[in-house]
């Protein structure tokens, strides 16, 4: 997954939004201050993990501006898979075969969740497999992928929980291998809701939020920054 | 199909619970939740600067805690709150739009729901009610920066504060009102209004009655900035409805109106018709100048009936104060000083009804009087001093004339509302002795057991007539505190009386006189070891003044290592203090008797939890008086 790097060429994130989907001119320029940068944290359900044969169930996006969620500016649609819906995955997304068929195809949506994002740089919790699924859907759709900056909540509390641990010798907690569940409770967040596109974007968002305190602890000012640090690999 | 319910929800049950928004109907409840977006301030974070930018929205606090204070030019900081769960901050600043007028920091990870300007704005145009509640809250902060404003002024009596409250509208109208039919033109509503150097125009229909108002603002911004025809009928740039006052209102009640509904002017109604227009430039001269006032009326009165009244109106004035967000120490210093007005110039009137006192003679105060902290409750606590500081006895001649003075003025001061001369062990019958006497009372009140009593002499503050007298004795009281051991630890006993248990509220209370379960007598067990104490620490530093506040202050000088928990115990003394004031109005507000009963269950969690940390910080300072005691040898050999 080659979302985002991070060339030193300047205007390269202008030159990333440019190619995404119908961009217009980005929203903001790499050294912009993270209070002002919009950002869309998302979260999917799949039919499984394979990206040959499963698909996207639904998606969920909420936006946030600097660490403000706005709530209010959330994205969630049921989508139509290719496949079947397995039975056993009900259990988890509450999501039912026949809720699924009802649902409109991916291409439907596609305009309006563009739309959501454009400008935006994307956030999410192990984002890589969102992103993998979501351009899965793109390609087959004959559209190029999805070029937003991409950031992975994940992988920026693995960074400051590093730099934490510079600094106390004694925590050896690590952030790798850390569920969405143990992370939000670590950060005090409510976890009812879980295992719905929405629900789970919402929880990244809280968690996103705290972590750009803590990031700006750390000299996290500008989107650069934040996207050295916490780009997926 | 948009699916965001669960996340809405979630504010929407927040927003139920909390004030006012809990107060909407449902579907405003609803639409306001999608508005509603969430900020995350970790500890320690300044979320709002002073004089910085001002704030985007309304923060509604979901969990977490902030500190909002100012900061004074001297590098004082004044604390202004502390608010944590369902409360809000950014209101002030918000409105005013230009600036933020407090520093807030969070205290805790807090987590805000931010309900955008526009959005609030909207609702308070929609919602009486939640109106109402903001322009409550924002004139709390909008009085503090009154206070602020006058106390840096100069006033011929020392403060301005009262005047906003004592002032009457009528008093604040300087000069008749200008009417004008609301049939004319927009020009001749411009020459009238220049005619006659006013800046609104009182429009009124054909049987007189006001219609509108046209004011020079209207004139700027609808006629010339639009390019309006000046042949227009003034009607049609005139603002109804008109916010009306009645000129007996104090004029803090008119400028609350003024704020509330956004209006720089406002008719003066009296008996049913109009008799004036009053501006915010009134106010401002209110501030500048030195207008009548209620001590001025005080001062006025040439009889005693004129003074009667007055004892009623200081206690409204206090009640609305208190109602309306005035800091506990600033009522009780207003109660004080009205009252001390009130029996200086009773005395006064008494002396030329009956003479020339033959001998020195002078009123003191003691107790909460003494100490400027005189709440709604107790009777003044006044002594009568005569004689000359080394005089033992009085003559006959002079006690007679003091049984007279002291029947005409306790008589007095009983029409007044404010009966004096409280029955006090030490005072007995007989309110009037020598300073040596005095002297005397104090020494055997204590060996009686009658400490607390006994203590308060030692706040003992000159009130009116020969001051040396009340000095004299304050010295001499002071010195025997400081110089006997014995003395010294038998009023100790006092302060460290009511041990306080550590743990929960609910162990707190309970075993006084008068508590129930929920119930507490703060002054019992919360403002009598602080009061008692410092009063103690005090006298043993030769601390003159007698203010509890103000002793905190000296000894947070004098106790150096000891700094911190002196700040701390002042903090809990005024957040005491202001629990008790509120919980009195309350009770007048009820037509009970005023007590000192505090109802735990109705305080908020943050009171709550407050009151538990005041406890702690209480237990802290008996700990330092028990220490001082076994720091000191020479006291240590009196100790109990």
């Amino acid at each position: 997954m080659t979302t985002v790097t991070m060339p030193e060429e300047k205007g390269f994130i202008n030159r990333l939004f440019r190619g995404a989907g119908r961009a217009k001119a980005p929203a903001f320029r790499r050294d912009t201050d993270v209070a002002e940068v919009e950002f869309v944290v998302i979260d999917t359900e799949l039919t499984g993990l394979r990206p040959r044969t499963d698909s996207v169930l639904s998606v969920g996006a909420i936006h946030m501006t600097g660490t403000r969620i706005e709530l209010g500016q959330s994205f969630y649609r049921v989508v139509r898979p290719r496949g079947e819906v397995p039975g056993t995955s009900v259990v988890i997304h509450g999501i039912t075969p026949t809720e699924a068929d009802a649902a409109p195809s991916f291409e439907v949506l596609l305009p309006e969740f563009l739309a959501f994002c454009e400008g935006r740089v994307i956030v999410g919790y192990c984002v890589n497999i969102d992103m993998v699924f979501l351009n899965g859907e793109f390609r087959r759709l004959g559209r190029r992928r999805l070029r937003n900056p991409v950031i992975d909540t994940l992988k920026l509390y693995t960074w400051i929980r590093r730099k934490q641990r510079d600094a106390c010798a004694f925590d050896n907690g690590c952030g790798e291998d850390m569920g969405l569940t143990e992370l939000a409770e670590k950060f005090g967040i409510p976890t009812a809701h879980m295992h719905n596109a929405l629900s789970d974007a919402y929880i990244t968002a809280q968690i996103f939020q705290q972590l750009l305190a803590l990031a700006s602890g750390y000299g996290i000012h500008r989107v650069e920054d934040l996207l050295l640090v916490a780009r997926p690999d | 199909m948009v699916k965001e319910e669960k996340e809405i929800r979630e504010i929407i049950e927040f927003l139920e619970k909390t004030p006012p928004f809990s107060k909407l109907d449902r579907e405003a409840v609803e639409s306001t939740a999608r508005r509603i977006s969430i900020e995350f301030y970790p500890s320690g974070l300044s979320v709002l600067r002073q004089n910085g930018p001002p704030c985007q929205g309304l923060h509604l606090i979901k969990r977490g805690e902030v500190k909002v204070f100012v900061q004074e030019k001297q590098g004082d900081e004044i604390l202004i709150d502390y608010r944590s769960d369902g409360e809000s901050f950014g209101f002030v600043s918000l409105l005013s739009g230009d600036k933020s007028r407090a520093n807030v920091v969070a205290l805790q990870d807090t987590v805000c729901y931010v309900l955008p300007k526009e959005d609030l704005l909207d609702l308070l145009n929609r919602k009486a009610r939640l109106r109402d509640f903001f322009m409550r809250s924002f004139f709390w902060n909008f009085i503090d920066k009154t206070y602020d404003e006058m106390k840096s002024r100069s006033f011929p009596f020392g403060e301005g504060d009262k005047l906003l409250f004592t002032t009457a509208v009528r008093e604040l109208v300087s000069r008749s009102v200008v009417t004008a039919p609301a049939t004319i033109r927009v020009r001749e509503a411009a020459g009238i209004m220049a005619q006659h150097h006013i800046s609104s125009l009182v429009l009124v229909d054909e049987d007189d009655v006001p219609a509108g108002i046209v004011t020079d603002q209207d004139l700027r911004e609808k006629v010339v900035a639009r390019g309006l025809d000046f042949e227009n009928p003034v009607s049609s740039i005139m603002s109804p409805p008109l916010i009306r006052v009645d000129g007996g209102e104090p004029s803090f009640e008119a400028l609350l109106r003024m704020i509330r509904y956004n209006v720089h002017h406002l008719l003066v109604i009296e008996g049913g018709s109009l008799t004036g227009v009053v501006t915010n430039h009134d106010f401002m001269m209110l501030q500048g100048t030195s207008p009548l006032s209620i001590v001025k009326s005080i001062k006025a009165q040439a009889t005693m009936d004129g003074l009667h009244p007055m004892g009623e109106r200081i206690h409204r004035i206090m009640a609305m104060l208190v109602r309306n967000g005035v800091k506990a120490r600033q009522v009780t210093r207003l109660i004080t000083e009205l009252g001390d007005q009130l029996v200086e110039r009773l005395a006064e009137l008494i002396i030329r009804d009956i003479g020339p006192p033959p001998a020195p003679l002078g009123l003191a105060l003691y107790g909460s009087e003494g100490r400027k902290e005189q709440t709604f409750k107790a009777p003044i606590d006044c002594l009568v001093l005569a004689g000359d500081p080394e005089t033992r006895g009085l003559n006959p001649n002079v006690r007679a004339y003091l049984d007279r003075f002291i029947s005409r003025l306790r008589q007095d001061m009983t029409a007044c509302g404010l009966p004096l001369f409280a029955h006090h062990p030490l005072t007995g019958g007989l309110p009037y002795d020598t300073p040596t006497r005095w002297e005397e009372r104090f020494r055997a009140g204590l060996r009686r057991g009658e400490v607390q009593e006994a203590g308060k002499l030692l706040d003992l503050r000159h009130l009116w007539g020969v001051e040396r007298l009340t000095v004299s004795l304050a010295e001499r009281l002071r010195k025997t505190v400081r110089e006997e051991p014995e003395v010294f630890s038998t009023l100790l006993r006092g302060p460290l009386s009511c041990r306080t248990n550590r743990g929960f509220l609910r162990q707190l209370i309970g075993g006084w006189p008068g508590e129930e379960d929920g119930k507490l007598h703060i002054k019992e067990r919360a403002l009598k070891p602080i009061v008692e104490g410092v009063r103690l620490l005090a006298v043993l530093q030769d601390i003159q003044a007698t203010q509890t506040t103000e002793r905190i202050h000296r000894l947070a000088g004098e106790y150096k290592p000891h700094e911190k928990l002196m700040q701390d115990l002042g903090l809990v003394y005024e957040f005491l203090m202001q629990l008790r004031i509120e919980e009195q109005v309350n009770e007048m507000d009820a037509r009970n008797p005023a007590d000192d009963v505090i109802h735990v269950e109705r305080l908020t969690q943050l009171e709550q939890k407050t009151l538990r940390e005041a406890f702690t910080v209480i237990e802290r300072f008996q700990d330092l008086l028990k220490g001082h005691v076994a720091d000191s040898p020479a006291i240590m050999r009196g100790a109990v």
